[in-house]
């Protein structure tokens, strides 16, 4: 009985140690040190996309493409307030009061009010001469002024998809960096998903209705679109 | 029974006399370190933590480690030494910081990091740090749109060996390299430094007089290269820079320098005691380990109500 148990500990410690080599001799052949996982240099052309998130490697734009209608649209629509009640009370009080009643931060300090919404209304101008590209939006009652502005691309400005989720932030990630790539593949997929369907030069006078983000730091309003639809055409 | 009374009684009057104790003590000590206070943006972190502290009713020790590790090192040695409640740090080295944030961690004492990140988590309480790439991009938003989408640009990096001349590089390029008609001619360092950008710019300016724009790591390079340029009579030369100092808010206000990136030292810096202040006082913040802050674009719009690092509402 005591030699059976003497014989099994011997076999434990045997596996133990074998067990121990195996993973000595693996980090060695694989020359990284534990903590090391990710090495981005020297492999950026064939894994640009890689990036350490919630302590895995993964391919980010995958991440980007599983959540955009899983998680990230819905998310939109579920906080998305009406713009013209939105615009109204920023008029009326200020980007603080406005913020409290319907916007989005991050922290108290340091970060901007974001505002998600939807509504619905008419372009009424085309900006494409700019590669930052934007239509003009009347809303209702039209009176054929201008609202508020959606950007078109090619080229997006911010990352307002990114900072407004509230399920994804920078603490997931390694870096400034990488957290970046997340917002310009979050914005990468606004061109690809939202705006490769339309011809917007030829839409003047169309009714369309979005959803998006936009932040009231500056006067004029730009939305980040995340959803357009066409609603009515020309009159 | 009696002896649970007894107990209690001795207990109660234990409190009371360490209550009683708290209050005839000193108030509590927060130890608040940066680079040195030639560079208006450490001294504005440094008055904005005081600032805050003291409004909260702690007293303050302001200290100064000239970017240097072992200086540091001692400055956190002597907080620990004085007893400090917590200890508010923009810290000398990303791998450097480490160890004497371990050694306040283990002697009991919180550490705050702000401005800049280490390379290590679940040390600091919180590393609160402006977002450089956002910041980076923001300029270089406001760039392209002043240079019309298209001619010919310079940049001027920051010193090779800081993440943060990377990181507003390669947001500058995020942005710009998606407008083809963007040529940039030339790309050189001047580390941060005010004369280094004068002569490289000089030099720069013989070889492409027919530049449109220069865009900046920082404003003290800006600020030598907008010198460079108006003294060979190319005052308007596009020039951009980053950080948000008093000197280019008065060239932007000026007409010269047309765009800068505020970095929020005056917010970090109050952010980083308010959080340390419930820190104490309930064990948690409830936020995460590491804080982003956005900076703030200025331009001729908001410059006027720019000072000491700090937009006035």
């Amino acid at each position: 009985m005591e030699m059976k148990l003497d014989n099994r500990i011997t076999r434990i410690c045997l596996f133990c140690a074998v067990l121990v080599l195996l993973v000595v001799v693996f980090l060695n052949l694989s020359s990284c040190k534990l903590w090391t996982v990710v090495k981005l240099d020297g492999e950026k052309s064939s894994q640009q996309e890689a990036v350490q998130f919630r302590g895995q490697k993964i391919d980010i734009k995958n991440y980007v493409d599983d959540i955009w209608d899983s998680k990230v649209i819905p998310y939109m629509e579920e906080k998305a307030n009406d713009i013209s009640s939105v615009l109204d009370l920023l008029r009326r009080e200020g980007k603080d009061i406005a913020g409290e009643k319907h916007g989005i931060r991050e922290y108290e300090m340091g970060t901007p009010w974001k505002f998600i919404v939807k509504g619905q209304g008419k372009i009424i101008s085309v900006n494409a001469e700019s590669r930052n590209g934007t239509i003009g939006i009347d809303l209702k009652p039209y009176d054929s002024q201008v609202d508020l502005e959606i950007q078109i691309g090619p080229v997006i400005s911010g990352n307002l998809i990114r900072d407004s989720l509230d399920f994804v932030s920078f603490g997931d990630f390694t870096n400034q960096m990488e957290y970046s790539k997340f917002g310009s593949i979050l914005n990468d997929k606004v061109k690809e998903q939202v705006l490769s369907g339309f011809d917007f030069k030829e839409m003047i006078g169309y009714e369309i209705e979005f959803l998006g983000i936009f932040t009231a730091e500056t006067a004029d309003i730009l939305l980040t679109p995340v959803k357009i639809e066409i609603v009515g055409g020309k009159e | 029974m009696k002896k649970t009374l007894i107990l209690l009684i001795a207990s109660l009057l234990l409190v009371a006399v360490m209550v009683g104790g708290g209050f005839a003590q000193a108030k509590d000590l927060i130890v608040i370190i940066t680079p040195s206070h030639d560079n208006p943006f450490f001294k504005t972190e440094a008055d904005a933590a005081k600032a805050k502290a003291e409004e909260l009713g702690y007293e303050t020790l302001v200290l100064v480690h000239d970017d240097s590790p072992s200086k540091q090192d001692e400055l956190f040695d002597a907080a620990i030494a004085r007893g400090a409640v917590a200890i508010i740090c923009d810290n000398a080295g990303a791998d450097a910081t480490i160890a004497p944030v371990k050694k306040a961690k283990d002697a009991g004492i919180p550490t705050f990091l702000i401005d800049r990140e280490i390379n290590a988590s679940g040390i600091a309480v919180h590393q609160i740090v402006s977002n450089n790439y956002q910041g980076a991009q923001l300029v270089a938003q406001e760039f392209v749109r002043l240079m019309n989408e298209e001619g010919k640009y310079v940049e001027l990096v920051g010193k090779e060996s800081d993440t943060n001349a990377h990181i507003r590089s390669e947001g500058f390029h995020d942005v710009i390299d998606q407008y083809p008609d963007m040529i940039m001619v030339a790309q050189q360092s001047a580390n941060w430094s005010q004369t280094e950008a004068y002569t490289k710019m000089e030099s720069i300016i013989q070889a492409h007089s027919d530049i449109k724009g220069v865009i900046c790591g920082n404003d003290t390079m800006a600020m030598g290269a907008m010198a460079a340029l108006k003294t060979a009579g190319m005052g308007n030369v596009i020039v951009v820079g980053f950080d948000g100092s008093n000197d280019v808010r008065d060239s932007i206000l000026n007409g010269d320098i047309k765009a800068t990136a505020l970095q929020p030292a005056y917010e970090m810096a109050q952010l980083a005691v308010e959080l340390a202040d419930q820190y104490l006082k309930t064990g948690s913040t409830g936020k995460p380990e590491k804080i982003l802050l956005d900076c703030v674009l200025i331009t001729k719009e908001n410059a006027a109500r720019l000072n000491n690092f700090k937009l006035e509402d």
